[in-house]
Parts: structure tokens; C-alpha cells; sequence
């Protein structure tokens, strides 16, 4: 085994706690630009440590096989992506496999979502199909932009840096802030309106199932973005720190937009990441 | 037909208090909701009957955790009034400079709130630092930041001291929500979800008798202080008046009226003149006074009735009562996601408003005037 491949392998096995440490990252920033002292980088360890030993309490009707086979579908699909991104898999044109992953962990916990027949996950989970549909599009049509400038056939072998697809890195920055649930694109889990949407019927064990596959999930975005902005170097976790805080101070600086502004904007990104691809003569 | 019966309370991050919406949506938007209250009835009225005078001042203070000077301050103008009691201009102006303390205390947190609903966490956080100030000065001034209790008939318990840091205090307060204004009406999302939402035309506002900032937001001069109760006359101000009457209006409004608000201060603390008097106990053998003043959230009216010493019947409607009814016609048809932000826009107090209705065997009946007295306790022919 190669150094590089042994250094990818440890990556791969610490990033759990890496995501959860980024989390931390991102609520203390959050709390700051708020003015507030805000909790400890690893409370997200001792968030995890208390749903795990909490009892759950799910209605009759939510007792079904979708509806818990959801978020271990999503947990085993964030295991093939983060293979796939740290070169643990890695193949030719990886990066189809790597939107489809993207997707199918939504996708998982939608399903689980809709399946606990709960009002307040069926209407977040009818949310985030919608805004799915958008930035899903933009993240893949970027990916596709990206790939053809860079002339390379794997996620993991991306060397280029942003400056040869300004755009597409951009539209992949914006299109983070429907994938981190941060405003103004955090229609999916408005508390106000709809008690944090799809999360709503899960609990314990299962909420922190959830919790643990949002956090990879943002963690491997902002690592993702990272990537495509300098390449995979050791600077890439310093940009992926400084994503995290820039998402922080957007998401304390800005109020939510409503469901249907939303969904226009991304629409309307997504449009635009489109005839994006003309660059690379598509 | 609706796609989905939506449950909004009676316990939700989007309603503060205990109250519950029943929605029926036709995908993302409302098509017809249904009120259901009754989760947060205290009984403050029979709280207050055969309670004596003085007590009962310190029992109204406890309706609101907000606006509890209002109540209190009312009560008290109530009492004076069917004593037909004179106090002195020091102690008036105290009242007010308390009374708008209040009001300014309100606003913040009520404009906090506002942000909260739409997801603005960093200005919630903002503007409840602004409000935590007012408290402190509450505390610096009464001794108590929520429930003051500085009412007695015809006098107060405090002495606004002539060294006071009220005024800086304020100025800074002003000056911060000067600037997030700006913000406000600058920023785009915040437009976005403001603007054209929850329109309440002047039309609809005098149909449902909309009281307070939320009436001033539709261009209804309806500001119980221009009628000069307490005080308020030898005050200079306009009341503050909207225009289109939506969500944005006013929130405008209120933020227009806490610079009202430290002008009037200002003024009042100038017109203090000497400490506020002893008084000594008095005896009501029976009386009848009503009271109306400008609470923060509109105008708040009592009703009392006197015997021995003891309140025989209190009445009290607080604006939420007014305001509230006014829902129905903005929700319909709005948007889900701007649920929480009409039905904070009218700033509604549940605590204060929910009255019971008993409907004995299930049947309605017609009470005539007499019905009525007989029922409340009165006597036909008593004195006035």
C-alpha cells in the first residue's frame, strides 16, 4: 500500500469525527457573529453521546420498514461517496456515481421522511424534493463542467483549481447553502413554519442516525468545494474551514427566503449552470 | 379540496403561546384554517372579584408578562376614576416615563421574535440585547425588571431620581434601532418576505375595530394617548401611521414608535417637578369606573366595579382581542411559510386574551340588559 493511499485510508476512517468537529466550527462562528459565546467545538460529540442514550418514541403508524431502512440506506450511501472522494474506490468517471450518491442519500431520508406519516416531515420531505430537483441539477451540471475542463475522469484526480471554472465553483458555493440547510435556503427545516420538517418524527437513536448523516454529509460538501477551489493539497482543509465559517456568517446574516422564492432562485441556478456547460462545448 | 390537514400548535416553534391553528393546505398554500383556543385560560376576571382594591391592582400586573405596567396602570386609572381622584402631574409623568419604558420594551422583543420566524436568528439576538438594557432599567428604576408593582391609588412607589442614565440609556437603544432599520429596509429577503404580506387595508381594519400599531400600520389614527388620559396631554407627539398595512408596515411602525417613545420620555422626565405624595387608604362603598389606555399592543380597557372596598365585577379586553379575529381573512390564501410571520405581525398576547364561555346544556339564549345584571351579582336599582 502507497503512503498516499495509507494517508487517504486514515482520512477516510477519521473523517466521522472531522465532520462533527466542522459542525462544532460551525455553530461556535455562528454563535460569535451573533455576539453570543456560543457551545464548544465538540458539543456535536456530546449531542450524539445524549440522542444515543435516549429512548425513542415514534407514533404506531411511523413502525415501518421505510421508514427506518431510509437513514441506513442514507449512512451506507455516504460511505460509498466518502470511498469514492478519498480514493478508497476510485474508477473511471466516478463523478456520475458521485451526483448519483448525492442524490440517493436525499432521496433515503425523504422516503423515510415521507414513510413516518407524519404532517410535519411530509410537508418538509415535499420541500426538499422541490429544491432537490434544483440544486441537485446545479451541483451536477457543474460537476459535468468541471470534468470536462479539467480533462479529468475521477473526482479523486481533480488538480485543477478554481480559477479555470469560476462560474461552476461558484454555482457550487450558492448551491452549498440548499446542501448545509442555511438561509436564505433553509426552507426544508424551518422550524417556525414547519417544526424542522423531516426530522420531526425521529428520535434517540434514529434522530441521531439523522443528525450523523447531515453532518457527513456537509462535511464532505464543504470538503468537496474545498477541493475544487485549490486542488487536493494541504491547504484544502484550511479552505474547508474557512467555507465553514463563510456558511456561518451567511447563515447569521441573512433572513430565510419562503418555500416558493426558493425554489425560483435555485430553478433559475440551475438555468444558468446549464448553459454553463456551453465552456466545454456541450 | 385540501391535499393535507396541517397542525400548527398548540405547542409550536411558530406560535409563541399556547394556541392552535388547524390548516388545511392545497400544496404549499393555505386554503382555509381553523381557530381552536381555550389552552391558556387563566380566570383573571373571577381571580379579581372580591378581591380588595389595592390587591387587585398587583393581581392585574400579572395578566401580562409583557405589558404588565399597562395593566396595572389602567387598572389604577380605573379605580381613580370612579373615585374621581385627582393626582399630581409628577406622578403622571412617572407613569409614563414607566409606561413607555414598556412600550420600547415590547416592541424589541416583539421585533425579535418577528426575525425569528423568519429564520434571522443574529437580529432576534440583537434585538433582545437592546431589550435586556430596558429591563435593566427597570430594575435600576423599580427594583423589579417583569412585574414593577409601583401602582398605589393615586400615587406611585418610586421617585424617578434627577441623576438617571434614562436618557443615554435610550439614546443608545435609539440609535442601534435606527440602524438596523436601515438594514431592514434595505435588505432583500427581508422585503421578500415582509412586503405585500398580510395586508390589512384600512377598509378591513375598521370592519374588525383593529386597535393599536397594527391599526397605525393601516393608516387608522387610532392611538388612545391622543385623547390626553394621564398625563398625556401636556405631551407634544403624532401618532405613527402606515400606509399599505402589510407585514413590513408594521414592523416599521413599531420601530418609528420607539424613537416616539424616547421623545416622550424625555419630555416627561422634564415635566417631574417634586416626589410623589403618600396617600392615604381610602374607603369605595360602591362605584363603577372604566379606564382605557395605549398598551403597547393597542388600547386595553377596564371595567370595575367597586363594593366595600372590594371589586364587585372587572371587565378587561386587551387589543389582542381586537386584532386577532382580523387572521383569518390574511392567512387564507397566504403561503405556509408566512403563517408565522402575519400572525406574529399583529403581535398577539394569548395569555391576555382567552376568555371561556360556558354554554350550559348546549343551547343559546338571548340575555336582555336586566338578564345580565341579574346574573353579574347587580342589584336594579343600585347607586352610581
Amino acid at each position: 500500500m502507497s503512503i498516499s493511499m495509507s494517508i487517504n485510508l486514515i482520512l477516510f476512517i477519521l473523517s466521522p469525527v472531522f465532520a462533527l468537529l466542522a459542525n462544532g466550527i460551525f455553530r461556535k462562528a455562528f454563535a460569535r457573529f451573533q455576539c453570543r459565546k456560543g457551545p464548544p467545538i465538540i458539543q456535536p460529540f456530546y449531542d450524539m453521546m445524549k440522542l444515543w442514550k435516549k429512548k425513542r418514541a415514534e407514533a404506531e403508524e411511523s413502525k415501518n420498514i421505510v421508514f427506518y431502512a431510509g437513514l441506513f440506506l442514507a449512512l451506507f450511501f455516504l460511505i460509498i461517496l466518502y470511498s469514492i472522494f478519498f480514493g478508497i474506490i476510485s474508477f473511471d468517471h466516478d463523478f456520475i456515481l458521485f451526483i448519483y450518491l448525492l442524490v440517493s442519500i436525499e432521496v433515503a431520508i425523504i422516503c423515510s421522511a415521507f414513510a413516518s406519516k407524519n404532517a410535519f416531515s411530509y410537508v418538509g420531505s415535499m420541500r426538499e424534493l422541490v429544491l432537490m430537483i434544483g440544486y441537485e441539477l446545479i451541483i451536477a451540471f457543474s460537476i459535468i463542467n468541471i470534468m470536462g475542463v479539467s480533462g479529468e475522469t475521477s473526482i479523486f484526480s481533480i488538480e485543477s483549481s478554481a480559477i479555470s471554472f469560476p462560474l461552476s465553483a461558484f454555482l457550487l458555493f450558492i448551491s452549498g447553502f440548499a446542501v448545509l440547510r442555511i438561509t436564505p435556503f433553509d426552507t426544508v427545516n424551518a422550524h417556525t413554519e414547519i417544526s424542522s420538517g423531516m426530522p420531526s418524527e425521529y428520535s434517540g437513536k434514529l434522530l441521531m442516525m439523522y443528525y450523523f448523516a447531515e453532518r457527513l454529509k456537509e462535511f464532505i460538501y464543504c470538503i468537496f468545494l474545498s477541493k475544487i477551489i485549490i486542488g487536493w493539497n494541504m491547504f484544502t482543509p484550511i479552505i474547508a474551514v474557512i467555507l465553514i465559517i463563510i456558511y456561518a456568517l451567511m447563515n447569521a446574516s441573512s433572513a430565510r427566503y419562503s418555500f416558493l422564492e426558493a425554489s425560483k432562485r435555485l430553478f433559475l441556478m440551475a438555468i444558468i449552470s446549464f448553459i454553463n456547460l456551453g465552456w466545454i462545448g456541450l | 379540496m385540501h391535499d393535507l390537514t396541517f397542525p400548527i400548535g398548540p405547542q409550536h416553534p411558530g406560535v409563541k403561546e399556547p394556541v392552535f391553528f388547524k390548516i388545511y393546505l392545497k400544496g404549499d398554500m393555505i386554503e382555509d384554517m381553523e381557530f381552536h383556543g381555550g389552552y391558556v385560560h387563566r380566570g383573571f376576571e373571577k381571580l379579581l372579584e372580591g378581591q380588595e382594591v389595592l390587591k387587585s391592582i398587583h393581581t392585574a400586573e400579572k395578566i401580562c408578562g409583557i405589558c404588565s405596567y399597562a395593566h396595572s396602570g389602567c387598572m389604577t386609572q380605573a379605580v381613580e376614576s370612579l373615585m374621581k381622584l385627582n393626582v399630581s402631574q409628577s406622578v403622571k409623568m412617572t407613569r409614563i416615563v414607566i409606561a413607555e419604558l414598556e412600550r420600547i420594551h415590547s416592541h424589541l422583543l416583539w421585533a425579535g421574535f418577528l426575525f425569528h420566524d423568519i429564520g434571522y436568528e443574529t437580529l432576534f439576538m440583537y434585538f433582545w440585547k437592546e431589550r435586556s438594557k430596558v429591563v435593566d432599567l427597570f430594575e435600576e428604576l423599580t427594583g423589579q425588571r417583569i412585574h414593577h408593582a409601583i401602582n398605589f391609588i393615586g400615587t406611585t412607589k418610586i421617585n424617578i431620581p434627577k441623576k438617571n442614565n434614562i436618557m443615554q440609556t435610550l439614546e443608545e437603544i435609539n440609535e442601534k434601532v435606527k440602524s438596523y432599520k436601515k438594514e431592514i429596509i434595505n435588505d432583500g429577503v427581508i422585503k421578500s418576505r415582509f412586503i405585500g404580506k398580510g395586508i390589512i387595508s384600512k377598509n378591513l381594519g375598521e370592519k374588525y375595530c383593529a386597535v393599536g400599531p397594527t391599526a397605525r400600520a393601516s393608516k387608522i389614527s387610532m392611538d388612545v394617548r391622543s385623547t390626553g388620559y394621564e398625563g398625556y396631554g401636556s405631551i407634544r407627539f403624532n401618532p405613527i401611521l402606515g400606509a399599505k398595512g402589510d407585514s413590513m408596515e408594521r414592523l416599521i411602525v413599531r420601530l418609528e414608535e420607539i424613537s416616539q417613545s424616547v421623545g416622550i420620555i424625555k419630555q416627561a422626565l422634564s415635566l417631574i417637578k417634586k416626589p410623589a405624595e403618600k396617600m392615604e387608604r381610602h374607603y369605595i362603598k360602591r362605584a363603577e369606573g372604566h379606564a382605557r389606555i395605549e398598551a403597547p399592543r393597542g388600547e386595553l380597557f377596564y371595567f370595575l366595579s367597586v363594593k366595600h372596598n372590594n371589586v364587585l365585577r372587572a371587565k378587561i379586553k386587551t387589543p389582542t382581542l381586537n386584532n386577532f379575529p382580523i387572521l383569518k381573512p390574511l392567512i387564507v390564501g397566504s403561503e405556509l411559510g408566512d403563517l408565522p410571520i402575519i400572525v406574529a405581525s399583529i403581535d398577539p398576547c394569548i395569555g391576555c386574551m382567552e376568555r371561556v364561555m360556558v354554554a350550559k346544556n348546549g343551547t343559546l339564549k338571548i340575555l336582555s340588559k336586566k338578564d345580565l345584571m341579574e346574573a353579574c351579582g347587580y342589584e336594579h336599582k343600585h347607586e352610581h
